[in-house]
This record gives C-alpha cells, structure tokens and sequence, in this order.
C-alpha cells in the first residue's frame, strides 16, 4: 500500500500531526516508489516556489496600518453616502428589472451595469417585434456611466413605475396561463420539475427632461451627443404585461451567501448556476410615445453612447426599424452571437464563451408578439432542442 | 430573476446592518468600529501582502485590501465571529483579487507599453533585466488567471505562507483534502506556465508593434 500523492505533499510542507508525521518516514525508508513520489514532488514545489518569488513585495513598500485605517475611515464615510442614495434609488428602479429587463437583461449585457441602465431607460422607445445585437467595446463605455448620480436622479424623479401586483408562484402551466393571461407555452422533455413563477405586469412612464438628459451625457463626458430638441417634455409610455418564468434545475440563487463571499451585488458578475436553465415569456411590451418623436436620431444617440462614432451611429441606425426593433448591446469580447432558426420563426443566440467565465447562452425570439427568451449554462447545443420542444 | 433579487439586495442587506449593528452598539464591551479596529491591525499586513503578490500593484492591492475591510464593516456578524473572521476576510480577498487579475489580463497590452516607458525611466536597474523581471511577473500572473480559480488561489494562499488548515478554513475546504490540491495546483500551474513561455514574447512584439 503506497502512501497518497496528497499526504506525501504534507509530509514535505510540514503539514502532518507527529502520529501521521512518523507513519509517512517509515513508509519513505522502505519503499522506494514513494521516495522517488516525493522527490518529484519537492522538485515540482520548488520550481513554482521559484516562479512565484517574483511576486513579492518589498515591505516598506506597503500601506502602513496607520495610513490603512484613515484610508478606511474615508472609504466608509463615502460609501455611506452612495448606499444612501442607492436605497432611495432601488426601490422604484426595481419594478423594471423584474419584467422588461428580464428580458434583455437576464443574460445578454449582464457584464455591463451601465449598458443596462442605457438600455432600461431607451426601452421606452421600442416596440420589440425584434431584436438586432450591436457589439460593444466595454472600453468605449463611458466610466461614470454606472455610478451618474443625475441617471439616478432621473429615474428617481422623471420615471415613474407602477407594478400591478406581486409575484407568485404557481404549480401548473394552466394556472399560469390563466394567471398571466396568455397561452403559456413550456418545453416538453425537460429533467426536472419546472418552477413556475408569475411577474405582475407594470406601466412605466417616463417624462423626458430634455435639459436632464443632456447633463447626463455631459456627465458621462459624451457632451458631443446631440438629443432631438422635440424630446423636451414627451411623455413615453410601456406597458408591460405579466411575464412567466419557468426555471429548471438547481436555480436556487442566494444572494446573502453570495454577499458573503465577496460577490458585489451591484456588480452582476455573480456566481453561475451550473444547473440551471431559465425560460421566460411575455407579451411584447407595448410603448406609446408622442408623434413625431424622430427613434432614428434618439437611437443614434443610444448607439453613441454605446461606444459607436456619430457615423457609425447614423449609419447603423438607418439600418435598424426603430419602431419594432429592441437593440442589445453585448460585449465585443467573449461573447458571440448568431440569427437562428428557432420555434418556426428567427431568433438571436447569444454566447458568453469568454474564457473567465462558465459559458452560459441566452437564445431570444418573438413569436405571435410573445416575447421569449432562454436561458442556461453551456453553448447553446441544447437550447435549440427545448426551444423546439414548446408546448 | 436574479437580477432582481440582487437589485433588492442593498435595501434589504441595509436593514439587516442597521440592525445588527445597533445590537452591537448596545454592548458596552465593544462596538463594530472597534471589531473592525481589531480586524485591521490583526489582518491588514498579511491581506495587504497576499493581494499584492496575486495583482502586483501597490496601488491595486491597497484599494482591494480597503474593499475588503469595508465589507467586512457592513457585515457585523462575521467581525463578532473570530473563527470565521480570518476566513471570510481572505475568501472575500481572494475573490477580488482574482476578478482584478482577470480584468488586468485585459488591460495588458496597455500596460506593456506603459510598462516599458515607466521601466526606461527607471534608473538603478538596468532597463532590460528591469523589463524582464516585469516580463516574467506578468507570465505569472497570466498563468494564474488562466488556472482554475480554487487552483490558483490554493497556490497563492500557499505561497502566502499559509498552513493547510488556514487554507482550508479561508477556501472551505477539507483539511486532508489540501495536500492533494496543492500538489495538483501546482502541476497545472507549471503546465500553464511553460506553454506561456514562447507566447509571451509574442505577445511583446504585438504590443511594442
């Protein structure tokens, strides 16, 4: 019986209680297998010892515990003043997260909170039959854009959301149909048990503020970006009605353990459900704003801020029927996408197959003006066959 | 879905803090800025050290290290808990140390250049063995970020000088379990570093290009 790889390891770090210590010596005196084992080993160790050296630091180089604790005194008093403002701003943001933001959000621009924040605040503007997924430089986005206290400060004031309801969770298909008021349709063939959950529809209303908007740009430095002087004072509407998510598998997300170990809430970098596939519908959002609103100058702006140059921006904009067509921004880098052929219509897959993070797809389309968007770990194989298998 | 229970989050966790931490301030014995006072001093070198050694700037490291006392303020229910203290407080750590190192893999060609500019005006060393020393923390650092992540941090912790048990503590893991790793860590460690050998200097014409 020879000794194991790992106690040989803590023989040679000194790692061993003095019974466990003494067993591993006598076994290394008569057997010739492990001493060669543990040569191995000590040879290995020493040369990542060797690599890793030239990651210290010199000691007078670091922060001294005097500098660290004013350090932190002031990181807390400012801290104090974002998560203040952060609670008077979540609670009326949240509504929007819970179903138009599904949509888009859930997975696509989820390395991106500023994206979403862009994104949430445009959606007013679209009537989503479709959607076109515009690549985005993270490096072109605008810094300040996740932290703008007047973006903050325009959906605290200027949109207003009204939710209809709570969500619930119900144990049927029919129930859920009858619930949310549409034909719920569920893949057919899945493992497990889906649970079904009904989002309360919601009315958002957004009054542009013309002067607001241009100082956000101006704050996010793109003072460059021009808005259509006719947006001063529209009022633009969205309708949401209820949305259906249907999760399969191990989805169950525990936002205080995450917090725990150190994944940021705010930032959605959060930990991959392995298991866990996601399927949401609703009907397509239904927006009214003012005649003569000019969407392809407002979507060149949007595209602006995306990343894009003003040509770039007016020349893609002309491409795009604002009226009908949601745009999704998603990250140039590790993240693809392609048109499908998806349920009898075309949908958009998108992959995350960046190398730091678990691969996770997220395949969307519109059918009979139900929107619906799939979700789970992976490269997409699959999601073609459960989103074929709707019933 | 999830996303809207993050979003809920900072309200929630708010309440929750407030809470326990007025219960805290009602002990006369010590209050959370003390708990913390304590963490700090106890901790602060030894965190500041492993997370410099994982992002290799003074400056990075130091706001990483912040972050992670500051967290550590908002949640009292860890401070109070000198068993899960140490744990927690280098689990966060490591966790932010690597999202920095990942996110630095992204900004490297940059740096390369800045790098090198910084490096000539450099006086004492001479500028290449400089340059090479940079060179070869980088490859380090970028054979890390590729490992998997329980891999690497065991590495770090490891090399951080500490014991198996603390590992374990700080990584959830088994005791008897960390030799075994490590071993293992370290075989890929060496496998990704000696396949970034030709690639590295490839990648330093492509920056100087």
């Amino acid at each position: 019986m020879h000794l194991a790889e790992g106690k040989i390891k803590a023989y040679l770090d000194q790692q061993l209680s003095l019974a466990d210590r003494e067993e591993v010596e006598a076994h290394l005196a008569i057997c010739s297998l492990c001493q060669q084992r543990a040569a191995d080993l000590r040879s290995l160790g020493k040369q990542v010892g060797q690599h890793l050296a030239v990651l210290t630091s010199s000691p007078e180089q670091s922060p001294t515990l005097a500098s660290a604790r004013s350090s932190l005194q002031n990181r807390i008093a400012d801290k104090e003043k974002t998560t203040m403002r952060n609670k008077i701003f979540a609670p009326r943001y949240r509504p929007a997260w819970v179903a138009a933001a599904l949509i888009l959000v859930l997975a696509v621009a989820l390395l991106f909170p500023p994206v979403q924040a862009i994104a949430n605040s445009f959606l007013g503007l679209f009537r989503v039959q479709q959607f076109t997924v515009v690549q985005v430089n993270p490096e072109n986005l605008p810094e300040q854009l996740g932290n703008s206290a007047q973006l903050e400060s325009m959906f605290t004031n200027n949109v207003q959301i009204q939710e209809n309801g709570e969500v619930q969770q119900v144990s049927s298909q029919e129930e859920a149909s009858q619930l949310a008021g549409m034909a719920v349709r569920l893949p057919v063939g899945m493992r497990n048990q889906p649970i079904l959950k009904v989002m309360p529809g919601a009315e958002i209303t957004y009054e542009i503020d013309l002067k607001l908007a241009q100082a956000i740009l101006n704050e996010i430095g793109r003072g460059d970006i021009r808005l259509p002087d006719n947006l001063d004072g529209a009022t633009v509407q969205v309708n949401l009605q209820s949305a259906v998510t249907a999760m399969y598998g191990d989805c169950e997300f525990n936002p205080e353990q995450a917090r725990q170990e150190g994944y940021d809430p705010d930032n959605p970098r959060l930990p991959s459900l392995p298991d866990c596939t996601t399927f949401v519908q609703m009907p397509s959002p239904v927006i009214s704003a003012p005649p003569g609103l000019d969407l392809q100058k407002i979507g060149e702006a949007y595209l602006q801020v995306l990343g894009m140059s003003a040509e770039e921006a007016a020349q893609f904009a002309q491409t795009v029927d604002w009226t009908t067509t949601l745009v999704i921004p998603i990250p140039r880098y590790g993240t693809t996408y392609k048109e499908v052929l998806v349920d009898g219509v075309n949908g958009t897959l998108i992959l995350q197959d960046s190398e730091d993070y678990p691969k996770q797809y997220l395949l969307i389309w519109v059918k009979d003006s139900i929107l619906y968007a799939l979700t789970g770990p992976g490269n997409g194989s699959s999601a073609l066959r459960v989103a074929n298998s709707l019933k | 879905m999830m996303m809207s229970t993050c979003r809920q989050m900072p309200r929630v966790q708010r309440s929750l803090l407030t809470l326990t931490a007025d219960k805290i301030r009602s002990k006369p014995v010590q209050t959370a800025e003390a708990w913390l006072e304590s963490a700090l001093s106890q901790h602060w070198s030894r965190l500041y050290a492993v997370l410099y050694r994982l992002v290799g700037d003074h400056a990075e490291a130091e706001d990483l290290a912040l972050e992670t006392f500051w967290r550590l303020y908002r949640q009292p229910g860890v401070m109070t808990n000198p068993q899960s203290l140490s744990g927690w407080l280098y689990r966060v750590a490591m966790n932010l140390g690597f999202n920095a190192l990942r996110a630095q893999k992204r900004r490297q060609q940059y740096e390369n250049r800045v790098g090198r500019m910084f490096l000539e005006e450099k006086s004492g060393e001479s500028p290449d063995a400089a340059l090479e020393k940079s060179l070869e923390r980088q490859r380090v650092r970028r054979a890390l970020a590729q490992m998997k992540p329980r891999s690497a941090q065991i590495l770090i912790l490891r090399y951080s000088d500490f014991s198996y048990a603390e590992i374990a503590a700080t990584l959830g893991l088994a005791v008897g379990s960390i030799g075994t790793l490590l071993a293992r860590a370290e075989g890929e460690f060496e496998k990704i570093y000696s396949s970034l050998g030709t690639e590295s200097q490839e990648g330093e014409q492509h920056a100087s290009g």
